[in-house]
């Protein structure tokens, strides 16, 4: 499916858009990686902080993710896993980072907080707290699989785990996250 | 509220306060493909996070050979210096042997030393003509 001048809409990205736009960009279509980009940006940032741990190098990997998009793209094979293979990308730029570079021991703003409640949701500041007290893998998988809507079974073949391993620490993770941030949250 | 509720909610959370990221401009990521210079290849990304467990299979492999071929050598050792031992056994008792003979055939052989004395004598008595009857 080649989508022709590509425009940047805010849509739900899923895998058979990401495999559309992604066919797109292997023809030259420029305007479907900045709508792939900007769909993706939030999620692929937050993925990238929550391993670097350092807000500028997350933005400078998300750019050259998307960059390596554009250049694999002609490789690409569409399977229904576009989002996947975008996420592997990133997570391979991460790992190579992580090979050259500390880690960085300051907790990061994972996402801007407000102090406001907001309907519905857990308080920002509450959770950007307890989101720094998890462990970095469990950290790592939840917030994949809470921003980018993939399952479990293609996270585990993102980061390379077994999927027993990664169902184990997404319990685990939201276990703690219950615990810490307690029933006033609630 | 139970458990399952308050996991979607914190997941929801999660979501949504994502959504409060401001991307970063496309032009960076224009910019960035301008400056390309990266050597790394398609199978650097892509192969090399899935053979780290061809990896992990193969070291196993190799691991498990190493040691067959160490124990192979092991029996195989251990085969010969039986042998060794066994065979050094044999010389042993061959010597022993040979000893035992040589004490034996030394006092036969004086035997013979007196039967060729005793023939010669005959064979001379026996040109003169007499005593040939032991003479065949």
């Amino acid at each position: 499916m080649i989508l022709k001048n590509s425009v940047r809409m805010v849509m739900k990205m899923d895998h058979k858009l990401a495999d559309g736009l992604i066919t797109a960009i292997a023809h030259g279509d420029m305007g479907a990686l900045e709508s792939l980009y900007y769909n993706m940006y939030r999620e692929i940032y937050m993925y990238l902080l929550s391993m670097v741990r350092n807000k500028n190098d997350a933005e400078d990997l998300v750019q050259d993710t998307f960059m390596r998009v554009y250049k694999y793209a002609p490789k690409f094979t569409p399977q229904g896993k576009g989002k996947a293979w975008v996420y592997k990308i990133a997570n391979h730029l991460a790992i190579t980072y992580l090979k050259g570079n500390e880690r960085s021991n300051v907790i990061p703003e994972y996402f801007p907080i407000s102090s406001e409640l907001e309907e519905n949701t857990v308080n920002s500041q509450a959770l950007h707290v307890a989101i720094s007290k998890i462990s970095e893998s469990e950290r790592q998988i939840v917030v994949m699989h809470a921003v980018s809507g993939l399952t479990l079974n293609e996270i585990a073949e993102v980061i390379d785990l077994p999927l027993g391993t990664v169902k184990w620490k997404h319990s685990n993770a939201l276990k703690k996250l219950r615990k810490i941030l307690g029933k006033n949250f609630f | 509220m139970n458990k399952d509720n308050i996991d979607q909610k914190i997941e929801q959370s999660i979501e949504q306060s994502a959504q409060k990221i401001t991307p970063q401009p496309f032009y960076r990521v224009l910019e960035k493909i301008a400056k390309d210079k990266s050597t790394e290849t398609y199978e650097d990304v892509f192969e090399k996070q899935t053979s780290k467990k061809n990896n992990v299979v193969m070291k196993s492999v190799v691991i498990a050979a190493s040691l067959l071929i160490l124990l192979a050598i092991g029996s195989v050792a251990s085969v010969m210096s039986m042998n060794s031992f066994y065979s050094m056994d044999a010389e042993a008792d061959s010597l022993y042997l040979a000893q035992t003979e040589g004490v034996d055939s030394g006092s036969s052989s004086q035997e013979d030393t007196v039967s060729d004395t005793v023939s010669d004598s005959d064979e001379s008595n026996c040109v003169s003509g007499e005593n040939c009857s032991n003479i065949e």
